[in-house]
């Protein structure tokens, strides 16, 4: 199901609120919003009951990256969309993150940047079979490559919270990265009386009437 | 001779781990993961692992870098450029001296840590204008492969892996009830490792012995 198809079907089911702005695309981007939320609550749940995610939720993307040299290794700090977080024991929605070369080794995930400074000077960091190091602070990925590799770029995959952020994503072309079979799930989720609240704060803020004309 | 095992590397036991505990997505925990690896090769200690190793390293400025799997010196060689040895060897004659391996009074011989000093993996001279050119050095060293990565036997997996569920089972308690079970087959599986250690080491040892020996007392 493509993401545009996933918007007309969420669309269709009995949610909270009413989409009564005039534009159709916001309209199609809260849906949006309120489905991303919800993907994001459905996976940590099953997260926490099968450690693990499913492989269609990850997406494949570029990562522009800017190099800086240092003495003994190549440093990086690059843009991404937010990751999905996901509870202990896993942290982060990466599956990996792969240097542009021959014989690629994906590079290793640190939890702070602290740890990434200390990791370094660590002597087990010698002896591990990673490309590098990287720690995510929201947005920005930060890390380095070891000095014996030579990289072009890096590719990354990951559980994204916002699967339309991904660069060159298509919502008119590009499969929804959730299965298909969980999509009852995510009705299920919507249409309960949590959800409904979640929808209906949507509407009021989205509202063009002034609160006065709403009564309050 | 008891044969050779066959060399995997310590990857290996890291993910059979993370399948064992269920996070084979992601590397979030791999550092974590490769440091109680190593650290059970520690507990191990498991001496099939090791070899001695005999390295030829260039000294600069008064210092030479030894490679990243030497585990500890046993003794060391001046040489000239082109490599030959010349001199008095130096070692660490009172650990010698403890494991029983007399040093003929005729060489000689100077304990090391009057000359050079071991730092960071570094051996540095005390007075870097009579260091050699070159050293030999024999030392005892960790199987690594051609790209500097350790390697453990096949044996050692299973008792590696449960060592590192046991301890990441024990800090996630609530994700993993079952790491007391664990903590018992990696009891089982360090005895076992200990055990086929000193099986080979006999074999090894095994020729040694029958030659020393009273053949009547073999006989038995």
């Amino acid at each position: 199901m493509t993401t545009l198809e996933a918007v007309d079907t969420v669309g269709s089911w009995k949610l909270g609120g009413n989409y009564e702005d005039e534009s159709a695309a916001n309209t199609q981007l809260r849906l949006l919003n309120l489905i991303n939320v919800a993907r994001q609550k459905i996976l940590r749940e099953y997260y926490q009951k099968n450690k693990s995610v499913p492989q269609v939720c990850y997406q494949e993307f570029d990562i522009d990256v800017e190099w800086t040299e240092e003495t003994g290794c190549l440093s990086f700090v690059a843009s991404v969309p937010t990751i999905a977080s996901f509870p202990e024991p896993q942290l982060n929605g990466w599956d990996v993150i792969l240097p542009i070369c021959d014989n690629a080794m994906p590079l290793t995930e640190v939890r702070s940047k602290s740890q990434l400074r200390a990791f370094r000077n660590h002597s087990v960091a010698k002896n591990m079979r990673s490309s590098g190091w990287f720690v995510t602070t929201g947005d920005l990925l930060e890390g380095y490559l070891k000095k014996q590799v030579k990289s072009e770029g890096l590719v990354g995959r990951a559980v994204v919270s916002e699967p339309e952020k991904v660069k060159n994503f298509s919502i008119e072309k590009d499969q929804y990265p959730f299965p298909e079979d969980m999509f009852s799930d995510m009705k299920r989720l919507l249409e309960g009386d949590e959800a409904r609240r979640w929808a209906q704060a949507n509407s009021q803020i989205s509202n063009s009437k002034s609160n006065l004309d709403n009564g309050r | 001779m008891a044969g050779n095992h066959k060399h995997v590397p310590l990857e290996d036991a890291i993910t059979e781990a993370k399948w064992t505990l269920g996070i084979s997505e992601g590397s979030a925990n791999d550092v974590e993961l490769s440091i109680l690896a190593q650290r059970a090769l520690t507990n191990l200690n498991n001496l099939n692992s090791m070899y001695i190793a005999n390295e030829t390293l260039d000294v600069i400025d008064g210092e030479a870098a030894l490679p990243d799997n030497v585990l500890k010196i046993m003794a060391i060689r001046y040489c000239d450029s082109e490599g030959n040895p010349y001199g008095a060897y130096l070692a660490d004659f009172s650990f010698l001296g403890a494991c029983n391996c007399s040093v003929p009074t005729d060489v000689e011989s100077y304990n090391y840590d009057n000359i050079v000093m071991l730092n960071n993996n570094v051996l540095t001279w005390k007075y870097p204008d009579n260091a050699p050119a070159k050293i030999k050095v024999a030392c005892k060293a960790r199987q690594i492969d051609s790209d500097g990565f350790i390697m453990i036997y096949d044996y050692m997996v299973d008792a590696v892996r449960l060592s590192i569920c046991c301890n990441f089972g024990l800090k996630h308690i609530d994700k993993y009830p079952q790491w007391q079970v664990w903590k018992k087959e990696w009891k089982a599986q360090h005895d076992r490792v200990i055990s086929i250690d000193a099986y080979d080491s006999f074999q090894r040892n095994f020729g040694r012995i029958v030659k020393s020996s009273n053949p009547r007392i073999i006989t038995l």
